[in-house]
């Protein structure tokens, strides 16, 4: 097996760095510039400002205490509260830790019926919007700061001119996961002739619940069960990464993944354009331009005996679509097919071949709908006609950023209506047109809920008080509606009218709502009666137009970590590298190797991109195996300008004005694409081709049928290499981790989990570049194959806690050593930078801090973890296995005078993994899962023949394909 | 410019370094700031309430069974007493202390404003040293704090170096019994270090 990193090595086109650690410490150039005099002269005033310092009196610090002491806290003890995450529009539940009074670290919640325990790299992110300095302080009336007083009394004002004459009224909002604020809101618009929600997402979904309403008689989304299904395809649709659900599409599909489980192994096939994270970890994946979507589905609907086979479709692609379709057919009632593109003919379709399999109330659930996506895009187009005609009077935008995220026509339309308002967190592009900004509190600051999935409710409770002169969009309703009750009174009003009484558990809502608030989520009837395919199967459904010859299609997608764009302004997600591609501060065009070449573009080149009928934007190129030849693509959620802080540089280039509203649905694939090549290269910060693998082979597959048959013919056959060091002893614990390649998929939340539990710094693109990256945890992302259709590997790399570790000996001032509970320990008061241990690293996982990075600004600094040491310039760090969670844990089983028990004390990455992926634990203790991962035969250590006893191990990834024989690395098979 | 700038403050510090070699060479390590007494806001007497009337270390310091900070009572504990039971001063109860001292405390109770102390025992912020563990280890507040039950003013008396913290770590940790045996001190760097 040839394992590639990129396409630069796999051509031999990167240059072996000779001296890799050649870059001199930035100093010399500032010492030879000072004579001898100069020397002495500045060290007499050191001496001299030495004494005078050292005769005062020490620096005199003080200590603090609470004026009254608080119910439940204690100085240095983290809290925890469970609440709902509202990075997105998935409602995934989280327990925060919060350290006097501050929260600083998000994980999700086991109890959420969604995410049980993982959360994603944006959700892990969010308490840096909560502590961003550009956030507002407060409301803004025709752009001048002013009290709520006197905001509300201007808008009172405004309402009731508006109340007055019978005018129209809009607000316009993001998906509304509360219900107490969508029923607040109602409330409100209540008061007035013409007042209408309108709901939308900038990365839309609404064609499915469209089609729903056609084909059901209910607009609804349905709640995919990747946990029922054993055969997946996935069209377009990148539900692993950015597509509705992803951290609870991932628990659901990864527990599906086990070739060792009591349930088959699931297979998973997707169809898509560009490579996806989703894609990328399919058993089978072919490439289909968009614009191949509804043929290709109208060929499957025909090859399961509905309707007549559709338009042209290439040879290759409609042999296997009736290929796929026989397959489906062996799995009624445990198949699924999910289809990402926002075509309403694409989405009735896919309803159609669900309902044909029989996966209607077994995996896709119409009983407990999804809520997660409430966007209407008919209902937005109304809305921009309406304004452009200049029929509305006011228009209040809650939670969105439509002047960014939407067509270009909605801007123009917008400012036409008299007063427009935002209930913004900063001062965004929506927001800088607005008359008045009523800034919202941050999530972590407020009371609220969700209600996600139908069913499953979850409150949102706050970690802190607001920072800052904020108010609750709860509360600004209720007051704009003559209301004076709190967010909290009302809240629990709603709850014990419309929620209590849904349940029969709990008979008392005190018991009940006290219940909710600590488990975090509470879960109750769906409908009783599901809506049922009532649309006549042989109807025949129009195909769209089909791109034509000679020109491109584009697809717009989102990129992990990124997602619609809101976070644009949070640098640590600026930063994690995309799973696929490993670029970081930019978006660019994807294009696959074959086109690349036809059109003469290399990695890095600018192109200049025009579709059909739209302005030109240039971009920089990345050339992406296993891209469809036909379709280029590029992210959208970047070319942020307002709203962050001052001194930011734009990253990347905004393309929503791209899109637009014509097919009634936010689409986000264009046709008639022209490409060109223009002159000038562009930077790009890529963490992909950072060391080289210099030929080994470091990760390990095998097909499902030969695993099965012997599982034991998964065992590596060669043994790790000697070695010249002895055993070590071994105190009480001996810490190991054991990785299933099977059910990580490369999510990166781990990435993001660990840098804000260990205050890993942020560098910047420049440093990036120069690979001066600080993650301590990465994921190494290797292809396999041709560069058409490669496989794809993840695999997270950190330190490997080596026993004989190949750092320690060379440290000359013992700043890295042994621990007796296994641990390669990194002691930063001891190192003085050599970077030896760095340079002796065969897994390249030791980072070095170049430079003091900064934690100026005040708000900001209340992110740091305070039980982690804040590194300075010119030392080394890496992974620690989260020793300071391994201490608490350890402190607080000794001090309840107890065994420390398995599974608690676990390090950032393996609680925050959605995959649930980790395990982590003690080997001496037999029963633990760790001791049960480290027998598992598909277990195998990545450069194990260098015999330095790695205390991090892989399980082989096992592939659902007939065609995939056992390969492994140089001790395998 | 700025390199210049950036290599003479390094010939400032050079010489610093050089004055405070001299100095330690005499008297002691560099960080150790045994002896150090200052003038607290409110004259606290450890000698009157820990000596005297023997209330326990726990009673005010109460998250050193739980938490890495022993911690610094809150005002309203200390009013706690002060409101309610007689004192040396003989007034009734519900009356306030007319101590000028206590005074103090009464008044910033009053103005909610928290009472700036100064702080004493400081350990560097790249040190993790839990409380919890020590007491429930049966470690004596004694073994790092010194005679504090006699001190009419806090006065810091150990150094507080690694060397203080290893010593016991290693070896004086064993007269402790927990349990009926000695307990298990870690000297791994991460323990502390992280």
């Amino acid at each position: 097996m040839h394992v590639w990193k990129s396409l630069g090595e796999r051509r031999g086109l990167i240059k072996k760095t000779k001296a890799e650690f050649s870059d001199e410490l930035p100093v010399g150039e500032s010492v030879r510039q000072i004579t001898r005099r100069d020397f002495f002269r500045f060290s007499g005033l050191g001496f001299a400002a030495g004494l005078a310092i050292g005769c005062k009196s020490k620096v005199v610090e003080k200590a603090m205490p609470y004026l009254n002491a608080q119910e439940g806290l204690t100085p240095g003890v983290a809290q925890w509260y469970a609440t709902t995450c509202q990075g997105c529009s998935a409602g995934c539940g989280v327990l925060a830790r919060s350290r006097d009074g501050r929260p600083v670290k998000l994980e999700g919640n086991p109890d959420h019926p969604l995410n049980r325990g993982g959360l994603c790299a944006i959700g892990q992110a969010q308490t840096r919007g909560l502590y961003d300095p550009s956030r507002l302080k407060q409301p803004r009336l025709q752009g001048q700061d002013c009290a709520w007083q006197a905001f509300d009394a201007d808008l009172a004002k405004r309402f009731a001119e508006i109340k007055g004459k019978g005018g129209k009224l809009r607000i316009l909002t993001g998906t509304l996961l509360s219900p107490t604020l969508k029923a607040t809101i109602h409330g409100f618009l209540g008061g007035f002739k013409d007042g209408k929600l309108i709901s939308y997402d900038a990365l839309s979904c609404a064609a499915i619940s469209a089609a729903y309403e056609q084909t059901h008689g209910l607009k609804v989304l349905p709640h995919y069960r990747l946990e029922e299904a054993e055969f997946i395809l996935g069209i377009e649709a990148d539900f692993l990464g950015t597509w509705i659900n992803p951290a609870g599409f991932t628990r659901a599909y990864a527990s599906r993944r086990g070739p060792d489980n009591s349930r088959p192994m699931s297979k998973h096939v997707q169809a898509e354009a560009c490579m996806s994270l989703t894609g990328s970890n399919a058993d089978e994946r072919l490439r289909l331009a968009p614009s191949e979507v509804v043929p290709f589905l109208e060929a499957l609907a025909s090859a399961l005996g509905s309707g007549k086979s559709g338009g042209d479709l290439r040879k290759e692609l409609r042999t296997k679509a009736n290929a796929l379709a026989h397959e489906l057919g062996e799995h009624r009632g445990s198949s699924l097919v999910l289809c990402g593109a926002n075509d309403l003919y694409a989405q009735l379709l896919t309803a159609r071949i669900n309902h044909l399999l029989g996966n209607e109330g077994h995996t896709v659930d119409l009983s407990h709908p999804s809520l997660q996506k409430q966007g209407d895009d008919p209902a937005l187009a109304g809305l921009i006609k309406e304004m452009g005609e200049g029929q509305i009077d006011a228009v209040i935008v809650v939670g969105a950023n439509p002047s960014y995220d939407l067509p270009e026509e909605f801007s123009s339309a917008f400012a036409k209506v008299p007063i427009r308002m935002s209930l913004c967190l900063t001062a965004d592009e929506t927001a800088v047109t607005c008359t008045h900004l009523a800034p919202d509190h941050h999530w972590l600051e407020t009371w609220s809920d969700a209600e996600p999935v139908v069913g499953t409710m979850s409150l949102v409770q706050p970690l802190t008080n607001p920072l800052f002169q904020t108010r609750a969009a709860l509360e600004s309703f209720l007051t704009w509606g003559g209301q004076s009750s709190s967010a909290l009174e009302h809240l629990r009003e709603h709850w014990r009218k419309e929620v209590f009484s849904r349940q029969k558990v709990v008979g008392d809502f005190g018991t009940f709502w006290d219940g909710v608030l600590q488990k975090g989520a509470v879960q109750l009837e769906g409908s009783p009666t599901p809506p049922a395919y009532r649309e006549d199967l042989n109807a025949s459904l129009r195909a769209r137009n089909e791109a034509k010859p000679g020109t491109y299609e584009l697809l717009l997608m989102a990129k992990v970590g990124m997602g619609d764009g809101r976070h644009a302004f949070n640098p640590w997600l600026q930063e994690l590298p995309d799973p696929i591609t490993k670029m970081t501060w930019d978006n660019y065009v994807s294009v696959s190797p074959a086109t690349a070449k036809g059109l003469g573009l290399e990695q890095g080149d600018l192109a200049a991109l025009r579709p059909q009928g739209l302005s030109e934007l240039t971009l920089p190129v990345v050339v992406q195996p296993g891209q469809d030849d036909r379709t280029l693509a590029v992210a959208l959620g970047y070319g942020r300008k307002d709203g962050g802080p001052k001194d930011w540089k734009t990253v990347g280039t905004n393309v929503y004005p791209w899109r637009s509203l014509a097919t009634g649905f936010l689409a986000a694939s264009l046709t008639g694409l022209q490409v060109r090549r223009v002159g000038g290269r562009a930077e790009l910060a890529a963490t992909q081709d950072h060391h080289s693998l210099e030929g080994r082979e470091l990760v390990r597959e095998m097909a499902l049928a030969p695993y099965l048959r012997d599982p034991a013919s998964a065992r590596p056959h060669e043994q790790p290499g000697p070695s010249v060091y002895g055993e070590h002893p071994h105190g009480k614990h001996r810490w190991a981790m054991v990785i299933d390649l099977n059910k990580c998929t490369g999510c990166s939340g781990c990435v993001i989990g660990c840098q804000v539990e260990n205050n890993i710094p942020i560098v910047g693109k420049e440093e990036v570049a120069k690979k001066r990256e600080m993650h301590w945890l990465r994921i190494d992302r290797y292809y396999e194959g041709s560069e058409a259709e490669p496989k794809v590997f993840h695999q997270p790399m950190m330190c490997q806690q080596c026993d004989n570790a190949p750092c320690e000996n060379v440290c000359p001032v013992l700043a890295t050593v042994h621990s007796e509970e296994g641990l390669n320990q990194q002691v930063y008061n001891r190192c003085v930078g050599t970077r030896y241990c760095a340079n002796n690293c065969p897994y390249k996982v030791r980072r070095f801090n170049w430079w003091e990075y900064p934690h100026n600004s005040e708000v900001e600094r209340l992110a740091l973890n305070p039980d982690v040491t804040v590194r300075s310039r010119g030392v080394m760090e890496k992974c620690s296995f989260c020793v300071q969670r391994l201490m608490t844990a350890k402190i607080q089983a000794k001090n309840e005078g107890r065994e420390l028990k398995d599974g608690e004390a676990q390090p950032a990455c393996m609680q925050s993994c959605p995959a649930q992926a980790i395990v982590f634990g003690d080997v001496q203790d037999p029963d633990s899962q760790i001791s049960h991962a480290m027998r598992d035969p598909k277990r195998f250590l990545v450069l194990g023949e260098l015999g330095i006893g790695p205390a991090v191990s892989y399980l082989t990834k096992i592939r659902n394909a007939d065609s995939t024989e056992a390969k492994g690395g140089h001790h395998g098979a | 410019m700025r390199v210049r700038t950036v290599a003479l403050g390094g010939a400032v510090a050079f010489g610093a370094s050089l004055m405070i070699l001299a100095v330690s060479v005499d008297t002691k390590l560099l960080g150790d700031n045994s002896g150090y007494k200052p003038v607290q806001p409110i004259a606290y007497s450890h000698a009157l309430h820990a000596g005297e009337l023997k209330l326990d270390c726990l009673f005010c310091h109460t998250g050193a069974e739980q938490s890495r900070h022993a911690g610094i009572p809150p005002a309203s504990t200390c009013m706690k007493c002060h409101e309610t039971i007689l004192n040396k001063a003989g007034t009734k109860p519900g009356v306030s202390d007319p101590s000028p001292e206590i005074a103090k405390l009464a008044r910033a109770v009053k103005e909610g404003r928290p009472i700036e102390w100064v702080r004493i025992h400081r350990l560097p912020s790249h040190v993790d040293f839990p409380h919890s563990r020590h007491v429930n280890g049966g470690v004596a507040c004694q073994n790092c704090h010194g005679e504090i039950q006699g001190m009419e003013r806090v006065e810091q008396a150990l150094a507080l170096t690694m060397g203080e913290c290893l010593t016991c770590h290693r070896t004086e940790n064993q007269k402790l019994q927990l349990n009926g045996k000695a307990p298990m001190a870690p000297t791994d760097c991460s323990a502390c270090h992280h």
